[in-house]
C-alpha cells in the first residue's frame, strides 16, 4: 500500500516539474505569454522585397480547435515555395479561451513564414477580445506590401456587444493612394444575419467605392466565389475541408487557386 | 453579482450559525445537520486566484461535498472573474502516514459557474436561439491527495490535479500538443468549524 502512495506522490511531483503552466486561475483568464504577434509578423512581411508587382499568399480560415488539420496545413505550407505569408481569416478558437489561443499560436508559429491572424466571432467569446488584443494586437489593422494594401477589418457584431463595426476606419483604410489596390479581409460574410441592419450594404458600398481587388472572409465553413458590381469575393474554406486558398495578386487582379492538403 | 452576494450570504449564515449557536436543542440539531464541517481556502484550480468555501463530510467519511466562491482580480491578468462552485468527491481508502497523520486520495468534480465578459448561461436576445450553448458553466474533474491530522477528519491540506471538461474533450478529440497543457494544480487548507470528528480507521 505504501508503495502505491509513494508512487502517487512521485507522479504528482513529476507533473509539477514537467508542467510549464502549472496553475490556472480560471479558464477565462487572459494569461498570455505572447504579445504583438501580428505586428511582429507584419514587420517581416513589409520588409520583403518584391521582384515585380506579383505577390502570392495563402489564406486559411475557421481553424477552431481542429489541431490535426491545422498541423497538416502548416506542414503543407512549409513545403511550398514562393509564399511570403499566410493570412488566417478568424475563428481560431471555439470559446475564446486563452488555452485555445495558446494552442493555436503554438501550432501556427511552426510556419517558416510570417502569418497574420484576424479575429472571428468565436474568438470574441469570454474574454477572447482582450486576449486577442494582448496576443495579436488591434482587431482593425492594415499593412502594405508592394502596391497592395491588406486591410483587415473586424466586422463582428453580436459577440462585440451588438456594436456597429468601425466603418469609418474601413473607408479610410481602403482609400489607398493612387496606384495601389487593396485586399479586404474580414470574418463575417455579407449574407450572415449579424450584418443585417444595413451593415452588409454599408460594407459592400465601401468596397465598391474603393479600389479593392479581392475580398476574403471565412465564417461560412465552405468555399465560394462571386463577383458583384465588378468586385470579387472569396469565402475561404474551413480548414476541416482540408482546403486552403492560394491567392496571387498581379496587375491589380487576383487569381484564386484552391489547394487540397 | 446577485449570485455572488447570495452565495456569500449563504456561506456567512452557515458559518455564523455554527459559531454563534446557543445551547438550544433545536438549534444544536439544526447545526448538526446543516452546519458545514470545515471551511476551506484554496489557491488556483479554475476557481480564481483564491477561493473560500465550506465543506461537508459524509458520516461514513467516504464522500465530501462543498460550496465555494472564487475570485480572480483584474490586477492579475486584466480580467475579473467571479466563480461559484459546487464540489463532490469520493475518498479512496485512508492511509496511515504516521501515528499523528493520515493521507487520503480522492477524486471528484467541481461544477463551476463563472461570471466574466461575454460569458452567459443564456445569451442576450440579439443572438438567435441555440446559436451558442451556455459558456458560463463547466465541469472541472480532479484527483486529489489530502494530508491531515488523525485526530480530526476536517483539518487537512490538499493538492488537486484538475482539468476542465472542454479541455479533456479536446484532448481526446483533437490530440492537443501536450497533455500537461490541459491539467492544472491547486492547493488548499481546511479548518474545522463543526465539532471535530474523531477519525475511525
Amino acid at each position: 500500500m505504501k508503495t502505491i502512495w509513494y508512487g502517487l506522490i512521485a507522479m504528482v511531483l513529476l507533473t509539477i516539474c514537467s508542467c510549464d503552466k502549472l496553475t490556472q486561475y480560471s479558464p477565462y483568464d487572459a494569461n498570455t505569454e505572447q504579445s504583438n504577434v501580428n505586428a511582429l509578423n507584419i514587420s517581416e512581411i513589409e520588409s520583403l522585397q518584391l521582384p515585380d508587382d506579383t505577390i502570392t499568399f495563402i489564406a486559411l480560415s475557421d481553424t477552431h480547435t481542429k489541431y490535426s488539420d491545422l498541423r497538416a496545413a502548416v506542414t503543407t505550407i512549409n513545403e511550398m515555395e514562393g509564399i511570403p505569408f499566410v493570412i488566417v481569416c478568424g475563428d481560431i478558437t471555439d470559446w475564446g479561451l486563452f488555452n485555445e489561443f495558446d494552442d493555436y499560436y503554438h501550432l501556427i508559429s511552426r510556419l517558416n513564414i510570417p502569418f497574420v491572424t484576424l479575429i472571428g466571432n468565436h474568438d470574441y467569446l469570454s474574454n477572447g477580445k482582450l486576449i486577442f488584443n494582448k496576443m495579436f494586437g488591434p482587431t482593425n489593422f492594415y499593412f502594405d506590401i508592394g502596391n497592395y494594401r491588406m486591410a483587415v477589418f473586424d466586422n463582428v457584431v453580436w459577440e462585440n456587444g451588438n456594436q456597429e463595426p468601425d466603418f469609418n476606419w474601413f473607408q479610410q483604410t481602403l482609400n489607398v493612394p493612387e496606384g495601389m489596390t487593396s485586399v479586404a479581409c474580414y470574418h463575417i460574410h455579407r449574407f450572415d444575419p449579424q450584418l443585417e441592419n444595413g451593415y452588409a450594404d454599408k460594407m459592400l458600398g465601401i468596397i465598391e467605392k474603393n479600389p479593392v481587388s479581392l475580398s476574403i472572409f471565412g465564417h461560412g465553413h465552405d468555399y465560394w466565389e462571386e463577383e458583384v458590381n465588378n468586385r470579387r469575393y472569396l469565402m475561404v474554406p474551413d480548414i476541416t475541408m482540408r482546403n486552403m486558398a492560394k491567392i496571387t495578386l498581379a496587375n491589380k487582379t487576383a487569381t484564386v487557386q484552391i489547394l487540397n492538403f | 453579482m446577485k449570485t455572488i452576494s447570495s452565495s456569500l450570504l449563504l456561506l456567512l449564515v452557515f458559518v455564523s450559525g455554527n459559531i454563534f449557536a446557543s445551547g438550544n436543542k433545536d438549534i444544536r440539531l439544526a447545526k448538526k445537520i446543516f452546519a458545514p464541517d470545515y471551511l476551506n481556502f484554496q489557491y488556483a484550480g479554475n476557481l480564481g486566484l483564491g477561493s473560500v468555501g465550506i465543506g461537508y463530510i459524509s458520516k461514513n467519511e467516504k464522500h465530501k461535498f462543498g460550496l465555494s466562491y472564487g475570485y480572480l482580480p483584474s490586477s492579475v491578468n486584466s480580467v475579473e472573474v467571479h466563480t461559484v462552485s459546487a464540489t463532490g468527491a469520493v475518498n479512496f481508502k485512508k492511509h496511515k502516514l504516521s501515528e499523528k497523520a493520515f493521507l487520503n486520495g480522492y477524486m471528484g468534480t467541481n461544477l463551476l459557474y463563472s461570471i466574466t465578459d461575454n460569458t452567459y448561461l443564456k445569451f442576450p436576445g440579439y443572438f438567435p436561439s441555440d446559436y451558442y450553448i451556455a459558456n458560463a458553466i463547466h465541469l472541472a474533474p480532479f484527483l486529489g491527495i489530502k494530508i491531515g491530522s488523525r485526530k480530526t477528519i476536517t483539518k487537512f491540506s490538499y493538492i488537486e490535479l484538475g482539468t476542465l471538461d472542454y479541455y479533456l474533450l479536446n484532448r481526446i478529440k483533437y490530440r492537443r500538443s501536450k497533455f500537461s497543457d490541459c491539467i492544472n494544480l491547486c492547493m488548499g487548507l481546511t479548518f474545522p468549524i463543526n465539532d471535530p470528528k474523531v477519525k475511525s480507521d
